[in-house]
């Protein structure tokens, strides 16, 4: 096997016009509807890229990150594929026309060194199809052709993304930060089971309101993970990688100086995956519901092995948390949302 | 990256290169400061050619920062030495899949270079047109046998390929094109050469190794007598005694000669070869007059009884080559001691 075919590997580049050029890896040996369907991929990762940018109020929300966790649920399968990382990276530029963002799709049989590829990407992969773009226009004028710019340049930074996988993962120092929790979302998905729920503030608490401020919306917070998590689910199948199953682990947003976080944990029993995640704003205020990622971490933890009903560990995630579910599967069940928890009046 | 990172990482000794500095300064109190500073440098093998450095130096005088001098530029110079051997050190170890030399220039970009490029812009002026700094790259990081570092040269090289683009008033941050035109052909150069260096020494393992193959007895290889065939051939003349000391020589010199220790042999692979080569080392060294006596297939089948009773009491059918000879040495001593006692009668 090529070492290529081990790994899911693509760059998808979106221009000012949402315009999208993508450079993918995959196996010669797909069939050609396979590769159609790969190629679709990058629609669909970069579709909830631009619908935050569409539905935020007063923003433009990038999804820097998105991360799953790959668990090992297929005994029946003779030979699993050995996936340990899948993750997406998103670097959203500013240029005079508008906003480009260079979207990273990588899953690989190793723990990835998350921070030195999220700087390749950036730092260097997008700023150099930008720089190159203005410099090539310049000097070449009419005839600059940005579609041989672009695949070119994808090339490029596939290739240097790729020859930094697998390596050793440092440790970084960054500073840790406290965050406020604005919502609970809870997932149950099994074989003829779906099932999702927000939990959040009274719809007419003043803390809602506040907060709506530093979220791109409920509505779109509501959606994306289990929008990713079937994507990424769909990902997997397509590339053929067998007996693993997905389940999102953290979603990072961020508007100019705002930072939201979406923290997942999940437990599988009986063929059923339960989840619960918490949507995090990081602390703009001092408030003593502001916690550490790890006492989110720790409190969902307790909440999944204690099998009792959310309604009774809301306490723990936040105490302004009313037990009123927020379904969020079904068109009207988010239009609900959209309407009455993202109403800023 | 701060300033203090990239003196952190790669730090020369200011306070001792300063000490220098006043030293020299001293000695040449004729030399105006840019003289003693192109003087210092070549000191420090930056470069071996005086009047490039000093060029180099008065031409950059005036597009310093406000605040930074000529020394702190030499400074700087001195440490580029320090990161080029370092950057080679990564270089040398690198391995990019198919050779591409095109990776080979954005891996080194951004492990090396990218951060860089932010800490010196600091010593330069801010509205400064940007191919200065893709000539400034290439003159810092070329190696140091580099013929041709003429400033003028280098600036009219560089001057088309990375113009400086504005917005409006606002100068284009193009930095990547930049880096890309200082240090792509040097890059390429120095892979090129790591290449060059690997297929040698591959070249130079393969050739040893065919060497000690070539050197590797085989079963078709020979017992070469030439001890036993002197020794012989001076009894037959001088007809002088000779010591057992001097037989167990020639007869060990002969059995080493085929036997290497290491090596495995089979009994039944070296006794015809044995014994037709002793006979003839033994035979050749006797005069003519008793060749007629002893002659060679007398003289075979003398040594083919000794080496039958030898293999009754030896029934070992594979051993190292250093076991045989031992084994062999005192059966073979005690014949040629025999044979020559019997020589003339």
């Amino acid at each position: 096997m090529r070492s290529h075919e081990k790994i899911i590997l693509g760059l998808f580049f979106a221009d000012e016009d949402n315009l999208v050029f993508d450079h993918i890896r995959y196996s010669e040996n797909f069939s050609d509807m396979k590769i159609n369907d790969i190629k679709m991929l990058s629609y669909r990762f970069l579709g909830p890229v631009f619908l935050t940018a569409a539905t935020s109020m007063g923003g433009t929300w990038e999804i820097e990150f998105i991360e799953a966790s790959l668990t090992l649920q297929d005994t029946a399968i003779d030979e699993a594929d050995v996936l340990q990382s899948f993750f997406t990276l998103n670097s959203s530029e500013q240029t005079q026309e508008g906003t480009t963002n260079l979207f990273a799709l990588i899953s690989t049989p190793y723990t990835e060194d998350v921070k030195l590829i999220s700087d390749e990407i950036s730092k260097y992969i997008h700023p150099s199809i930008i720089q190159s773009k203005i410099v090539n226009e310049n000097l070449l004028g009419e005839r600059f052709d940005f579609n041989r710019l672009i695949n070119s340049e994808l090339e490029r930074g596939i290739n240097l993304i790729e020859y930094s996988l697998g390596g050793s993962r440092k440790a970084y120092w960054e500073e840790e930060h406290k965050y406020y929790c604005v919502g609970l979302i809870e997932r149950e998905i099994g074989q003829d089971k779906r099932v999702s729920n927000l939990y959040t503030f009274d719809k007419d608490d003043p803390l809602k309101k506040l907060y709506l401020n530093y979220i791109p919306s409920y509505y779109v917070m509501a959606i994306l993970p289990d929008y990713y998590e079937n994507l990424i689910n769909e990902t997997i199948k397509v590339y053929d990688k067998k007996g693993i199953y997905p389940n999102i682990r953290n979603i990072k947003l961020k508007y100019q100086d705002k930072r939201v976080i979406y923290l997942e944990g999940f437990t599988f029993e009986k063929n059923i995956s339960k989840s619960y995640g918490v949507i995090l704003v990081e602390q703009f205020e001092e408030s003593k519901e502001n916690k550490y990622l790890s006492d989110y971490k720790k409190n969902l933890r307790l909440i999944l092995d204690r099998h009792k009903d959310i309604k009774e560990s809301l306490n723990l995630i936040n105490p302004h948390f009313t037990s009123e579910r927020w379904g969020t599967i079904s068109e009207k069940e988010l239009n609900r949302i959209g309407l009455i928890l993202d109403k800023s009046e | 990256m701060d300033n203090l990172a990239i003196e952190e990482i790669y730090k020369i000794e200011k306070d001792k290169l300063l000490r220098y500095y006043e030293m020299l300064k001293g000695q040449f109190t004729y030399a105006g400061t840019t003289q003693i500073i192109a003087q210092f440098l070549v000191n420090q093998s930056v470069s071996s050619n005086y009047n490039h450095i000093y060029n180099t130096l008065v031409y950059f005088k005036d597009r310093l920062q406000e605040g930074k001098s000529l020394l702190d530029l030499a400074f700087e110079w001195i440490r580029a030495q320090k990161i080029r051997l370092e950057y080679k050190k990564y270089l040398g170890e690198a391995q990019y899949p198919h050779n591409n030399l095109s990776l080979a220039v954005d891996d080194c970009i951004f492990k090396f270079f990218l951060e860089y490029d932010e800490y010196i812009r600091k010593l330069l002026k801010k509205d400064i047109k940007e191919h200065n700094l893709s000539a400034l790259y290439e003159i810092f990081f070329s190696p140091y046998e580099s013929k041709n570092l003429n400033i003028q040269d280098i600036l009219e090289r560089h001057i088309d390929n990375v113009p400086t683009h504005h917005h409006e008033t606002q100068k284009l941050n193009t930095n990547i094109i930049i880096l890309r035109s200082g240090l792509s052909i040097i890059i390429v150069k120095d892979y090129e050469d790591v290449l060059f260096a690997r297929k040698e020494e591959k070249l130079r393992k393969e050739i040893k190794f065919k060497k000690k193959i070539e050197e590797e007895p085989g079963i078709e290889s020979k017992f070469e007598g030439s001890l036993i065939e002197r020794m012989i051939k001076t009894y037959c003349i001088s007809n002088e005694e000779l010591s057992e000391k001097e037989i167990e020589n020639a007869v060990s010199q002969f059995l080493s000669s085929y036997f290497k220790f290491g090596n495995l042999y089979n009994f039944d692979d070296f006794k015809d070869l044995l014994i037709q080569n002793l006979a003839d080392d033994i035979h050749s060294g006797l005069s003519e007059k008793l060749k007629q006596s002893n002659t060679l297939e007398n003289i075979k089948y003398l040594i083919l009884n000794v080496i039958t009773i030898f293999r009754k009491t030896s029934k070992a059918k594979r051993l190292d080559g250093m076991a045989w000879k031992k084994d062999l040495t005192p059966v073979l001593k005690t014949f040629v001691l025999k044979f020559i006692d019997k020589i003339f009668e």
